[in-house]
């Protein structure tokens, strides 16, 4: 059977049963969204390029692991999630720039951020909003990065997590609150 | 503030936009990455034997080995022959396992 037409699971199957090509479909079809969930959570695409490949070399050798109770890519959104949370951890525990730092030195350009339309944004905005959201909390960024960048609905992210929906619900209130607050006289000033 | 809304709509603007989706091309050449990466990671699963062929000493050891064998059984004298010797020489055939001295009285 051709790889194309095969849904998530016959392809597991498939893999399970040596078949690396079936991988490679699978690969093809979820590496998009890995890849988009790593840029987010990481920032560059460089460490996000060398994380999915982590991300798809676990998923590979754990593959015996997956009880298929769930979709496939859920499982394998929860083993990205939680490789960039490792990370973000690590790298959190080398950073010494404060969220309160960063929005102090750069307070300018975040109010011209929050209130210029998309198409004004520069790309150098990028590299602040990196450092802003580098600040956060790694579950915190997490979360605000599944729901809001890759648009999860609370069930998928509850699954991802491997939480309770009310878990969901207020770790994602907290992570708005937190930024939120952070930015309250930026928001302010800029007449909201 | 409702669990599902930003007290400013221009936070979630600003700070969550979705990253540039990846080209064909980008996604082919990703997948051919992950493949090698996964063939490689697969070395070590039979590595006992393919270590042993693969390193760098296996071929002088090997020769050597040939080498040490093939000298051995050329310097070696096949009992039968020395059964054959021994009729021809009229010696008992157990003597011939005897190395001759030559100034034996």
């Amino acid at each position: 059977m051709p790889e194309e037409s095969s849904t998530d699971a016959e392809l597991v199957g498939r893999v399970r049963a040596g078949d690396d090509r079936a991988f490679a479909e699978l690969i093809r079809r979820s590496h998009a969204r890995v890849f988009s969930l790593c840029v987010s959570m990481l920032g560059d695409r460089t460490s996000a390029e060398d994380a999915a490949q982590e991300v798809f070399l676990k998923a590979y050798q754990s593959l015996n692991k997956f009880k298929g109770t769930s979709a496939f890519t859920t499982w394998l959104y929860r083993v990205a999630s939680n490789h960039c949370l490792d990370l973000l951890r690590k790298s959190a525990r080398r950073r010494s720039e404060s969220l309160e730092a960063v929005l102090e030195a750069e307070g300018d350009r975040i109010q011209f951020l929050l209130k210029a339309p998309d198409e004004q944004r520069q790309a150098e905005d990028r590299d602040l909003v990196e450092r802003v959201l580098s600040c956060l909390p790694p579950d915190y960024r997490l979360i605000l990065t599944l729901r809001e960048v890759q648009g999860l609905s609370y069930e998928e992210i509850m699954e991802t997590m491997d939480c309770s929906l009310d878990s969901v619900k207020a770790r994602l209130r907290r992570a708005r609150e937190s930024l939120e607050n952070s930015l309250r006289h930026f928001s302010e000033t800029g007449g909201v | 503030m409702n669990d599902n809304e930003w007290s400013d709509p221009r936070i979630r603007k600003a700070f969550f936009k979705a990253p540039p989706t990846p080209s064909a091309f980008e996604t082919e050449a990703f997948v051919s990455r992950v493949m090698a990466r996964i063939d490689e990671s697969r070395v070590p699963v039979f590595s006992p034997f393919l270590r042993l062929i693969m390193a760098r000493w296996t071929v002088p050891a090997l020769g050597l080995g040939i080498a040490a064998v093939f000298l051995s059984i050329q310097y070696t004298v096949p009992a039968g022959s020395m059964v054959v010797n021994a009729s021809i020489t009229g010696a008992d055939a157990s003597s011939a396992w005897v190395i001759p001295m030559d100034n034996e009285p």
